[in-house]
């Protein structure tokens, strides 16, 4: 008989998240959202440059609730992306691959641009409120 | 598109129970992948209940008994069972790792065994990791030298060249961490993986290997090497505690030294 | 993409990170002092001679930066031939459009156009 086709092993599915994957996938995500956030920040941009119009519809959107969730989540993505792209460029220059480093360095990542974070957005938010 | 999810023929589904022999006091519970190619059909994961009082320390261990005295159709590879040989290489509770390193105590509730991730089934635990070994091929494993050896001796190394191949000569090519890469889960074909870049790395060391840039010339190639994002489960997962993407980055600085 | 060009791909994205790191922080500085700004304030600030060439070297790199990420991930996980290419080259094609777009829009605030 022939044998029947052969399936693939799990992955996805099964491995576990760690720090690890969990910070790379995540160094890739907000990259991505940064890069949508550039789009609207040459909306914003060109209004200020062209059209009085454009520029007022993009502060009102910030001004927004759906456009504040956005910047807060471009906030973190610019701090994590940054704080994570410099420990990107650590390991490229050899420096910090051993597992305990490697753990060190990705909590802290995560705790300071949280820490950024709530910090520039909370400061942001509260300037805003009272100029 | 990268394969994200299983095809349909690889959908695992539940199987069936093996509940442990009466008066068995410490009992836990081992689910194993099965996928029998003469049955066909879809992957299942069988459970077997055992005596941890009757049973050796490591996961090994513990497949050994159930294949001896419950099911005699489970299979697995398994040589030196000491960590040496690299056979026994399996996703034993999220992580790839050597069953016979791995110890049931370490694994809180049911031990979930899987073959290595993202590899064609043979049968059951036993993956195919062939295209694993054309990669490891690819990168010509051997010592190359044109210049022929000193006639009354060995190509010496002084004690420093040779403390450059420590971290690298002790990987025994288990494929843990090529398995556990998800950049190797998506391009299988195009990238060489961990273990097979260690390897490279473990050449390019080598103070008596003298072609050094011909090797580096194959990695002149946007998959190949390039695919390494430093995601680091590699080193996270490696049973001998080796680190293949700190060698991956030895061989990006190499490149970028010889631009 | 052939061989030297992947290593220049890379090299190319750590250099642009480089640069990044400081352009984000003026950047995140800058919008924090204009938070309200009407576009009168935003005209005079970008005005000036200092901050009109960081946010052209902000927009520059960062689009870079940004063309050659994207890049990096299409060519992870899109697999057809046919597919990648037109992938790559929409990639291409609005990241050029946003950079030029922007520096447009800088070069107008800056010159008083
Ligand atoms: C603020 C300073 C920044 C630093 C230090 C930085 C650093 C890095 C580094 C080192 C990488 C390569 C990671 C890898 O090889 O896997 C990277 C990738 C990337 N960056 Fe940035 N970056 C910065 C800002 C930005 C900005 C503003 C954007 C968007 C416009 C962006 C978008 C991306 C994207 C899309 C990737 C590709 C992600 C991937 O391959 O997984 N980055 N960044
Ligand atoms: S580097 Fe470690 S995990 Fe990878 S093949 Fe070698 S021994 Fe196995
Ligand atoms: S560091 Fe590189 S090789 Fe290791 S898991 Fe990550 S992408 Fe794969
Ligand atoms: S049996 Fe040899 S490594 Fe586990």
């Amino acid at each position: 008989m022939t044998p029947a086709e052969r399936p693939l092993s799990p992955h996805l599915q099964i491995y576990k998240p760690q720090l690890t994957s969990v910070l790379s996938i995540a160094h890739r995500g907000t990259g991505l959202a940064l890069g949508v956030g550039a789009i609207f920040f040459v909306w914003w941009l060109s209004g200020a440059a062209w059209s009085d119009a454009c520029f007022r519809a993009a502060q009102a959107f910030w001004g927004s609730w759906l456009g504040k969730l956005f910047l807060l989540g471009w906030t973190f993505s610019l701090f994590y992306h940054l704080l994570n792209g410099v420990r990107h460029l650590l390991w490229d220059i050899g420096f910090g691959f051993d597992l305990p480093t490697t753990y060190r360095t990705g909590w802290t990542v995560v705790a300071v641009s949280v820490l950024l974070t709530l910090f520039a957005f909370g400061g942001g938010l509260y300037a805003w409120g009272s100029p | 598109m990268a394969d994200f999810f299983l095809p349909k023929n690889s959908k695992v589904v539940e199987g069936h129970h093996h509940p442990a022999l009466s008066g068995a006091k410490r009992v836990k519970t081992f689910r194993i992948y099965r996928w029998d190619p003469e049955a066909g059909g879809n992957p299942r994961m069988d459970s077997y209940d055992i005596d941890l009082d009757q049973t050796a320390p490591m996961v090994l261990d513990a497949l050994i008994k159930i294949k001896n005295e419950i099911d005699t159709t489970v299979t697995f590879r398994r040589s030196c069972r000491e960590g040496v040989c690299g056979s026994c290489a399996m996703n034993i509770d999220g992580t790839n790792t050597l069953a016979c390193l791995k110890y049931i105590a370490d694994v809180k509730g049911d031990v979930e065994i899987y073959p290595l991730p993202h590899l064609p089934v043979i049968k059951d635990l036993v993956p195919d990791i062939s295209a694993m070994f054309e990669q490891y091929k690819s990168i010509q494993p051997w010592l190359k030298n044109d210049t022929p050896p000193p006639a009354d001796s060995e190509r010496l190394q002084s004690i420093e060249e040779r403390a450059k191949l420590d971290g690298l000569w002790e990987c025994i090519l288990c494929f843990c961490c090529t398995t556990a890469c998800p950049s190797h889960w998506w391009n299988p074909d195009k990238y060489l993986g961990p273990a097979v870049l260690l390897q490279a790395e473990r050449w390019l060391a080598d103070s008596r290997d003298t072609k050094t840039d011909e090797r580096l010339d194959q990695f002149e190639d946007p998959f190949k090497l390039y695919r390494c994002h430093t995601i680091m489960n590699c080193t996270r997962t490696c049973p001998k505690s080796l680190n293949p993407a700190q060698a991956i980055g030895e061989i990006k600085k190499r490149m970028v030294e010889r631009l | 993409m052939n061989g030297a060009t992947a290593i220049r791909h890379w090299r190319a994205q750590r250099v642009s990170a480089v640069a990044l790191i400081l352009l984000a922080l003026w950047l995140v500085e800058s919008l924090l002092a204009h938070l309200g700004a009407d576009r009168a304030q935003i005209q005079t600030w970008l005005g000036q001679p200092v901050p009109a060439a960081l946010a052209a070297a902000l927009v520059a790199v960062a689009f870079f930066h940004l063309a050659l990420g994207v890049r990096v991930v299409l060519e992870d996980y899109v697999h057809t031939p046919a597919r990648l290419a037109a992938a790559l080259a929409a990639n291409r094609v609005a990241c050029w459009a946003l950079a030029l777009i922007a520096l447009a829009a800088v070069a107008t605030l800056a010159f008083g156009l």
